[in-house]
């Protein structure tokens, strides 16, 4: 009873999930070429990663390795937030219903999802590129960075997204997806924080295997609650 | 030769005591806490145990619930009034 | 006959919360008036050379020292079975006694420094114990012949106090009644949340407004129940001298009280009725879950300067003896039954509010 649209899985002809992901992907094919069709926006991201790292580095000049983490992730947030804010506010409500009576609930939020997880690795890459070059790489585990990164982007685009939808039920979407948002990343960050100390070497704790597992775990919970709920609260 | 001289030390008070040791420790004494004496007493909050820091936590509990009680009663009282003029 | 009725109808309420008040004037009684077990405040001087004999000055807390001065006994510990009896202990007024000890110059573990457990026993009173009173620094004349004198002597008959009393620790003092008061708080809190994603579920599963009223009036009097930030930050400034020391369950809190802070704000912006209800029910199960191992997990992974950090966020047998369990439950299930109490009379107000 929690997905009524999907009760009818495992379908009994395999076409059926075939043509869920083939709508998914159209979505995400069509909010892609919106993006880039507006040139601003995706330079939009990179400006801003850019001058938001570059502000935080003239302040601190040298970094040693656990500033550096925590900076780099810090400087994340702010710019995923960003990011997923803009990718939901462009979109005017006559769109929303447009997609409302063409898309089921999950397809549209799945989409979204899988977009917002792109937009989020892209900021990572660059973001990691930008320090790189900046205050060098403090990352001696590459392996594991990279899987917390992805981990974190992950998370983050379902929670944004989620709580993005929410936010803009309400009058002022901006500030109330920060301020939704924000709390609810903390148990992710402390993990990912944990896992980025271990990653550059600075924590004497030598099995982030527990850290991974709860951090999966979290990311699991994320995911299923944001599934089961996201029908529900895009009604209206 | 050694062994005797310790004990002697550690046993002075077990031994019947001598006027000599008695005074000695009586002047230690004094001593003692004519330098205790200059230290700054502990402020009111730390008084007595910290018992006021129990009072502070009861009273911050107790005067938030009568703050909240008191709003709750007025909310109550406004809507009695608008009962009444309907 | 007017005035039976008001008072039949007056003294009418259900049975629990009786309960609740009657819990509650127990816990205020007997949590104030239930007195601490003599302790040690202070010892000088803290530090001594081996070698030599010492003199130290002792300031007791609830102390009688003077009133049976011939059982008094003191000894200063440096491990479980290397002990050194009290040469002499005079006993000057309840509060002060004196006692001097010959200190070997040599110690049976080789340190930097050696810090020594005083203890002290009475006849009547029983014991009480200073962990790390003074520290010794090794002599500059080591004679090994004293070796022996650390293995002379022998804890043996410490009495006990008769009667209820709470355990005197240092560093807590009077402060110690304060688990009756301040913790409880954050239980009450996290039942009355809890309460709030019990009945956003039901409004899920119903569609009832009526779940969505009592949901948001739990979560307003936990809000309020969130004051047990403010108590345990003047308990803090006073035990541990910061008010905020970034303590995980410190955190953890201002956390939860963060995520449902916004819930309200949420609340606030949105004019749709069902809009309201349907978001709220929404983001408060999603919170809730979110909150599971933020508030169960993350506290037993992380040292908290909270008592039984590191493995085992509840109270440890360390903490809580029996006599304050006697008072530490009831206080729980008072606080529990408030915070109920008060949130119903919100749901009815709100409920009224509603029907006009």
């Amino acid at each position: 009873m929690l997905f009524p649209y999907v009760q009818g899985f495992p379908p009994k002809d395999t076409c059926y999930l075939y043509s869920h992901m083939n709508r998914i992907l159209t979505l995400v094919a069509t909010e892609a070429r919106i993006e880039l069709r507006e040139r601003y926006a995706i330079s939009g991201i990179v400006l801003y990663v850019l001058s938001s790292a570059f502000i935080v580095f003239s302040i601190w000049r040298q970094l040693p390795p656990k500033e550096w983490g925590l900076t780099f992730w810090v400087i994340f947030l702010f710019c995923s937030l960003m990011a997923v804010l803009k990718s939901f506010g462009r979109e005017s409500e006559g769109r929303y219903f447009y997609y409302y009576t063409l898309y089921h609930p999950l397809e549209l939020f799945v989409a979204k999802v899988v977009y917002n997880l792109i937009l989020l690795l892209f900021i990572f890459l660059v973001l990691w590129f930008v320090l790189y070059v900046m205050a060098g790489n403090h990352i001696i585990r590459m392996g594991w960075f990279l899987t917390t990164g992805i981990m974190a982007c992950t998370g983050l685009s379902f929670l944004l997204t989620l709580i993005t939808s929410i936010a803009i039920k309400t009058q002022q979407n901006a500030s109330l997806t920060s301020v939704m948002a924000l709390p609810l990343m903390i148990p992710l960050l402390i993990n990912i924080l944990r896992l980025t100390a271990y990653a550059s070497g600075t924590t004497p704790d030598e099995n982030p295997w527990n850290e991974m597992m709860l951090l999966s775990s979290i990311i699991s919970l994320v995911i299923g609650m944001s599934l089961w709920l996201f029908p529900y609260l895009w009604r209206s | 030769m050694k062994l005797n001289k310790s004990c002697h030390i550690y046993g002075l008070f077990q031994q019947p005591m001598s006027i000599k040791s008695i005074f000695a420790f009586v002047l230690l004494l004094v001593f003692q806490s004519a330098r205790a004496e200059g230290e700054a007493a502990p402020d009111f909050i730390r008084s007595i145990g910290k018992i006021y820091v129990v009072a502070g936590v009861c009273l911050i509990i107790l005067i938030t619930l009568f703050i909240y009680m008191i709003q709750l009663d007025r909310k109550i009282s406004r809507i009695e009034k608008r009962q009444k003029n309907e | 006959m007017m005035r039976e009725s008001t008072t039949t109808t007056l003294f009418r309420l259900e049975a629990w919360k009786w309960t609740a008040m009657a819990i509650l004037i127990y816990v205020f009684i007997v949590g104030w008036i239930v007195p601490l077990k003599p302790g040690i405040i202070k010892v000088s001087p803290d530090r001594a050379v081996a070698g030599e004999q010492v003199v130290i000055d002792v300031t007791g807390y609830n102390s009688a020292f003077a009133s049976d001065s011939t059982q008094l006994r003191a000894w200063l510990s440096l491990a479980g079975d290397t002990v050194l009896s009290a040469l002499h202990v005079q006993a000057w007024d309840d509060r002060h006694l004196s006692a001097s000890f010959y200190i070997p110059s040599v110690f049976p573990v080789r340190q930097e420094a050696y810090p020594l457990t005083l203890i002290l026993d009475h006849g009547i009173e029983g014991s009480s114990v200073l962990p790390n009173a003074i520290f010794i620094t090794p002599a500059s004349v080591q004679d090994t012949s004293e070796l022996p004198l650390w293995y002379k002597d022998k804890i043996e008959h410490i009495h006990q106090k008769a009667g209820m009393q709470y355990p005197f620790r240092n560093i807590l003092a009077e402060t110690i009644r304060n688990t009756y008061f301040h913790v409880p708080m954050w239980f009450c809190m996290i039942i009355l949340f809890g309460a709030s994603a019990w009945y956003s579920l039901k409004y899920y599963k119903k569609g009832d407004i009526d779940a969505d009223r009592r949901s948001v009036a739990f979560i307003k009097v936990g809000l309020i129940f969130g004051l047990g930030l403010v108590t345990g930050m003047l308990w803090a400034k006073n035990t541990w001298n910061a008010y905020w020391s970034w303590d995980v369950k410190q955190n953890m809190s201002a956390i939860c009280l963060l995520i449902y802070a916004a819930l309200m704000v949420m609340r606030s912006s949105v004019e749709d009725e069902m809009q309201k209800a349907r978001l709220t029910a929404g983001y408060n199960m999603f919170a809730f879950v979110l909150l599971i191992p933020l508030l169960f997990i993350i506290p037993r992974m992380t040292d908290s300067l909270h008592p039984g950090n590191g493995g085992n966020p509840a109270l440890g047998g360390e903490d809580l003896d029996n006599t304050m369990r006697m008072v530490f439950y009831p206080a729980v299930i008072g606080f529990i039954l408030l915070g109920l109490w008060i949130s119903q009379l919100v749901y009815r107000t709100d409920k009224l509010k509603g029907n006009l």
